[in-house]
């Protein structure tokens, strides 16, 4: 980690600028040109502000008329006022609009990026840590990366500010500027030490507070609240907590005494200096007829050049680092696909429909994964089969389902649709041949029947909703809602919403898919959540549902594989064993075996439960 | 529940406000007085400075008395060395207790106790949760609520002190004749700066109502992108955005919840504001320097008086302004308290008695339900209805019933996370309520349907606690089956679970969750057992392996079990089934599968057709 960060790659800060003025040019030019002006604002203003009690001074000690007085302090004084306006709206705009509307634009080619990237890279742990150093540069609109053009500004109007005042130095005597660079320089050096302690302790700090806070998330996480209670949890979790709190506290202390140590240089550079350049300015007044006016300039001047050059150092560090974390923006941005999101051949219609899908020594190791989940399948799924694939938790059920979707793409072998190649099709018009239902299941905040549909309200076709709602059966919960089908979705958006239970969301997931109506149906344990008779419902019009599909269905309860056409058995990162229900039972293997253990439940003369509960357990 | 821009009478604000600074007392009890003395040193500071170079001033434009330059010079470098050294520990401290991160933690701490210390009637109530998440985002995206009193308070306490300081040099025991017998145009200018103050305010509020009606404006869309921002993730819905091409509604929603067009003229006019505000100082130190230059030019005042006397109005002025936008601030920051006076003031409503429950050892417990009915706070239909059930110590009992049938409302009331709405549960004869609440509920080890386990290590979770007998931790994990993964584990016990709490955890899957969730439960070793489907995201092997051995382990103890799988009747003899928050048939498994037309007949036939024949 340290490396990388000490080395940005070549041409890092004209790709940061760039990068990172382009996005306010498309949006809203202006912003940028009131950043031009803050420059010249933020230069005049301090200057004016030292030069008025010199204009001041010189005007009464030459005892000028009153008229001419008022004449010229007065039209200085509206000209402050004026500067004082200007300056003031456009710091409103660098330091308030700019890192606002950099942190909107950015956060939506995030996204636009997110939805449009394959899945496959989504889960990989290359592209994770480009997302995460991405995240980290956009986490709010402090953030250094979302305010390139205002450290461009502040840079650009310190180093004009420097020159500038030290045009009013040099004058007076050249060797100040040494002086003055020296101290300034020193300075610098325990600021930097400062900065860079901040820097290099970041991850450990991070560290801390992610652990800081997902013990905060924890004590009151309404889902662990059962069981801190009941398992007396609370007591532990404080000790453990005050414990990551006194560490974080140490770490912020090292820091903190850093940033002291920073400011104690800082008030012994500030003695040094204005004792010298009292004694030397008041010197040349006495004994070189400086005038007064020159002396307040000058000594103005002399405190605000320090304050030009640690400028300077600060904002050229600030740009530094704002230009590396834009283009950690841009790699997550820029991360290529690696799927076809180009032109593809044309989908299969007609009677092509529906496909036949074939799978030739397909095999698929996770990325950082020793060993392979899946390898050496060969599978030929005809048009309109339905398979079952059974096997234990963790065998590659799930992954398997991922290969035929499209959503993973195999590291060895290939998988064909109708003959041709999956990477042949467009990616995201190959996702259109599929109706899948997943474990985990999400909702949109809408309706429920854009739940189904997918469309808004007016594309949507309401008699297939109610249609798919009844095939589910969950149009028995729907009919009893005071809004019916229409009846939002997602409590934690729309405050109107209805919960569904974890057995009502399977079934609305499964409406879903069935509204898509495309030609291969996948189904991933979607009865666990349901209760026998609701299962047993999806077990009996489980051949309507899937008429005229390609369909594959996962399932721990083997009752459901009578169904189906084939049931294959992944176990040992291969299909163990595949056939009917009748020809795997009768091939007494694996699969014979776990149907065995789960029908002996069923079977009325099994000697079930000899465990210590029956022996002692008697009528009540 | 409340609304920052609902109306809230000023004595309430007042009260909030008082609250704000009780709340700050009592979590860091040092700030306050460090904070007050650190403020005294900050607005000080520039004023010492100009006083003393207003005096070099006078005596290198008067007498040019060197001995005298020579002091004033070393008092304000000195001095301004001093109090910049003070202030440099001073600082350190402040910033060790009321650092942003400090503070934020420690208020999210303060919270996270009080959530786990309620009731769990609270706990579960989604409307507590809905204040808890917005007065975080609060918190972290605007640093309002406690935090704001924190983040403001140093100035006000920094422009008060300065308006003092600022006075005496101008017109107090400090002061420098500026102005001759004509004292009209002072007035004027205070006038004309009153005026001006006003007339910022009247910006301000306006400003203020801007940003309000955006914020409002976009509620809503900014709810739905916070909650879509999760979901566009890997471990989300990714696959669904994909698989029904859900990408341009979502944009639809995410663009709405960021309008640059609102945005734009906000800040301009947050910049006129700002502009007007430092427009009128200047107007302000412009019109000083007129009349004491004018009075200069007429011998009234000196150029050390016109230095300073310039200087202590700019500072004067600006710190009225920015302590009567302070004020405002904390202020309108008062309704942001209101939440957390509410949250941290809610009432406990569990009765928790005294009574000790007698030990396990020599005891065989007796429960009893009785007439006991439940309705969740809020709802209007019961969720369990007059349910009469004994039950001793020593069995197993399955309790079956579709979803929704009031089981696990059952457990609920009976571990105590709620009392009935009416009847009530015995123990030994004795109302369950009447115990104390600790040693009661060590009574249970229950794994429910939705169980958690902590981000931490596997070990600790097991235990539920640092400090646990390693072996017992093993035996348990090996009795709950998690033997073969516990063995692969990169750090055995201390292998940290999921990435939430540490980087190198590792993820375990739902059915080795619940392998360690049922470990956690026998470690516990509770006289009673309570199983919410154990077994769900199990596949048949470990699911049989889990019913067997389990049944085993927990030996003489007592089991609920809860199951759609009504394979897990098997094990007991004694089956309770629940419809409609009714128990509607108890006895054994032969029993009532001989009742043709009852529930439990139906469950199991759905189930064992597929099965049998």
């Amino acid at each position: 980690m340290e490396k990388v960060k000490d080395t940005p790659r070549r041409g890092y800060l004209m790709t940061g600028i760039r990068d990172a003025l382009s996005l306010y040019w498309q949006e809203r030019k202006i912003l940028l040109i009131f950043c031009g002006l803050a420059v010249v604002m933020r230069v005049a203003l301090p200057y004016l502000g030292i030069f008025m009690p010199k204009l001041v001074i010189d005007q009464i000690t030459a005892q000028v008329e009153p008229m001419t007085f008022f004449i010229t302090v007065g039209g200085m004084a509206l000209l402050l006022v004026l500067v004082n306006y200007v300056k003031s709206f456009t710091d409103s705009i660098t330091d308030n609009a700019i890192g606002t509307v950099g942190i909107g634009l950015t956060f939506f080619k995030q996204i636009v990026r997110w939805m449009k990237m394959d899945f496959e890279l989504m889960e990989s742990p290359d592209y994770k840590e480009v997302e995460d150093k991405a995240d980290k540069a956009a986490h709010s609109n402090h953030a250094p990366a979302m305010n390139v053009p205002r450290t461009l500004v502040e840079l650009l109007s310190n180093i004009f500010g420097f020159l500038l005042y030290a045009s009013v130095i040099v004058i007076v005597h050249p060797l100040i500027l040494a002086v003055l660079a020296v101290t300034a320089a020193i300075n610098w050096l325990m600021l930097r030490r400062a900065r860079n302690y901040l820097r290099d302790t970041r991850d450990e700090r991070s560290k801390l507070y992610k652990k800081i806070n997902a013990l905060g998330d924890t004590m009151r996480d309404p889902e662990a609240a059962k069981d801190i209670r009941l398992y007396g949890a609370l007591d532990w979790l404080c000790t453990f907590y005050d414990k990551q709190f006194r560490a974080a506290r140490k770490a912020e202390r090292k820091l903190i005494s850093r940033d002291m140590h920073s400011q104690i240089t800082d008030a012994l550079m500030i003695l040094l200096r204005d004792g010298a350049a009292y004694a030397f300015l008041i010197w040349l007044v006495l004994n070189d007829n400086m005038t007064l006016g020159d002396f307040v300039l000058v000594f103005a001047a002399i405190g605000g050049l320090a304050t030009w050059i640690t400028g300077i150092l600060t904002a050229s560090a600030d740009l530094s680092r704002a230009c590396i974390e834009r283009n950690d923006i841009s790699d997550m941005i820029n991360y290529p696909d690696r799927m076809n999101t180009g032109k593809g051949i044309p989908l299969p219609e007609g009677k092509d429909l529906p496909p036949s899908i074939e799978l030739s020594g397909v095999g698929y190791t996770y990325p950082k994964a020793e060993k392979p989940t899946l390898t050496g399948i060969n599978l030929n799924i005809r048009s309109g089969e339905r398979i079952a694939i059974v096997g234990a938790n963790g065998a590659g059920k799930t992954t398997l389902v991922k290969l035929i979707c499209g959503l993973y793409t195999p590291t060895e072998g290939t998988v064909s649709l109708n003959g041709k190649s999956v990477s042949e099709y467009n990616r995201d018009e190959y996702y259109t041949l599929f109706s899948a239902v997943f474990q985990d299941i999400h909702m949109l905040s809408t309706t429920i029947a854009e739940n189904i549909s997918q469309e808004p309200p007016e594309s949507t076709d309401t008699e297939a909703v109610l249609k798919c709602l009844k095939l589910t059966g969950l149009y028995e919960k729907v009919k009893t809602l005071p809004g019916r089908e229409n009846t939002l979705l997602v409590r934690e958006v729309e405050p109107d919403a209805v919960e569904l239970s974890g057995g009502e969301k399977q079934k609305l997931a499964m409406a879903r898919a069935l509204y898509k109506d495309a030609p291969v149906i996948v189904l991933d344990e979607p009865t666990a959540a349901l209760d026998p008779i609701a299962e047993n419902e999806v077990y009996q019009k489980y051949a309507e549902l899937t008429e005229g599909k390609t369909s594959v269905y996962i399932s721990h309860r083997l009752a459901s594989t009578r169904f189906c056409d084939r049931i294959l058995l992944i176990d040992g990162n291969v299909i163990a064993e595949q056939g009917s229900h009748d020809e795997l039972m009768a091939l007494g293997g694996t699969y014979a075996n776990m149907f065995d253990v789960q029908a002996s439940y069923y079977q009325e003369d099994n000697d079930f439960g000899n465990g210590n509960g029956l022996k002692t357990s008697q009528a009540v | 529940m409340t609304d920052s821009n609902e109306k809230i009478p000023f004595g309430e604000k007042l009260g909030l406000f008082g609250y704000g600074y009780k709340l700050c007392a009592k979590m860091t009890p040092s700030y306050i007085p460090l904070m007050i003395f650190q403020a005294l040193l900050i607005s000080a500071q520039p004023l010492v400075v100009l006083f003393f170079s207003a005096r070099i001033l006078d005596e290198l434009s008067g007498g040019r008395d060197v001995q005298a330059i020579i002091l004033y010079v070393s008092i304000t470098v000195g001095a301004t060395f001093l109090m910049s050294i003070i202030r440099a520990f001073l600082t350190r401290e402040v910033e060790t207790t009321a650092r942003w991160e400090m503070l934020y933690q420690r208020i999210r701490m303060m919270k996270g106790e009080r959530f786990a210390k309620m009731d769990f009637a609270h706990a579960e109530d989604s409307s507590i949760s809905e204040i808890l998440a917005r007065m975080d985002t609060q918190m972290r995206g605007n640093g309002l609520g406690l935090l704001n009193v924190y983040s403001i308070s140093p100035s006000i306490a920094q422009n008060l002190f300065s308006m003092i300081f600022a006075w005496m040099l101008l017109q107090g025991p400090f002061a420098m004749q500026i102005h001759g017998e004509v004292r009209w145009p002072v007035w004027a200018l205070f006038g004309f700066f009153v005026v001006g103050i006003w007339f910022i305010l009247r910006l301000q509020v306006r400003l203020q109502l801007m940003l309000s009606k955006i914020y409002k404006e976009n509620a809503k869309a900014n709810t739905a992108a916070r909650f879509y921002n999760k979901y566009v993730g890997a471990d989300e819905a990714a696959k669904d955005i994909r698989l029904y091409n859900q990408r341009d509604s979502l944009m639809g929603i995410f663009k709405s919840s960021f309008d640059l067009s609102q945005w734009i003229p906000y800040f301009y006019f947050m910049g006129r504001t700002n502009g007007v505000m430092l427009g009128l100082l200047a107007v302000l130190s412009g019109g000083y320097y007129l009349i004491a230059g004018y009075s200069a030019l007429g011998g009234t005042a000196t150029l050390g008086g016109i230095v300073q006397s310039v200087g202590a109005v700019t500072i004067f002025a600006m710190s009225i302004g920015s302590l009567i936008m302070s004020l405002g601030q904390l202020f309108n920051n008062a309704a942001f308290l209101k939440p957390m006076q509410e949250f941290l003031s809610l009432p406990d409503l569990l009765v928790k008695g005294n009574k000790p429950v007698p030990p396990p050892q020599e005891h065989q417990y007796k429960f009893e339900f009785r007439g006991v009915s439940f309705r969740y706070p809020g709802a209007e239909d019961y969720a369990l209805r007059d349910l009469n059930l004994v039950f001793n110590v020593g069995k197993r009992l399955a309790v079956v019933g579709q979803n929704g049938s009031g089981k696990t409302t059952m457990i609920k009331l009976l571990c105590r996370l709620y009392d009935p709405t009416e009847g009530e549960i015995l123990l030994d004869g004795i109302n369950i309520k009447e115990y104390d609440y600790a040693e009661y509920t060590a009574l249970f080890s229950v794994v429910f349907q939705d169980f958690c386990l902590f981000p931490f290590e596997l070990g600790t979770n097991v235990a539920v606690g640092a400090d646990y007998d390693k072996d017992r931790v093993e035996n348990c994990l090996d009795g709950a089956g998690f033997s073969e993964r516990r063995e692969s584990m990169p750090s055995g016990l201390d292998t940290i679970l999921y990435k939430k709490y540490d980087e190198d955890g590792i993820q375990v899957s739902g059915g080795e969750a619940q392998k360690i969730a049922l470990a956690r439960a026998l470690y516990r070793d509770a006289p009673f057992v309570i199983l919410d489907e154990p077994t769900a995201a199990l596949d048949p092997i470990a699911e049989y392996d889990v019913y067997t051995t389990f049944d085993e382990t927990i030996g003489d103890k007592t089991a609920v079990f809860i199951s759609h799988r009504l394979s897990s009747c098997r094990f007991c003899h004694d089956i309770a089934v629940f419809e409609h928050g009714k128990l509607i048939q108890r006895g054994e498994h032969e029993e009532l599968l001989a009742e043709e037309d009852g529930l439990y007949n139906k469950l199991w036939e759905a189930q064992a057709q597929h099965y049998v024949g």
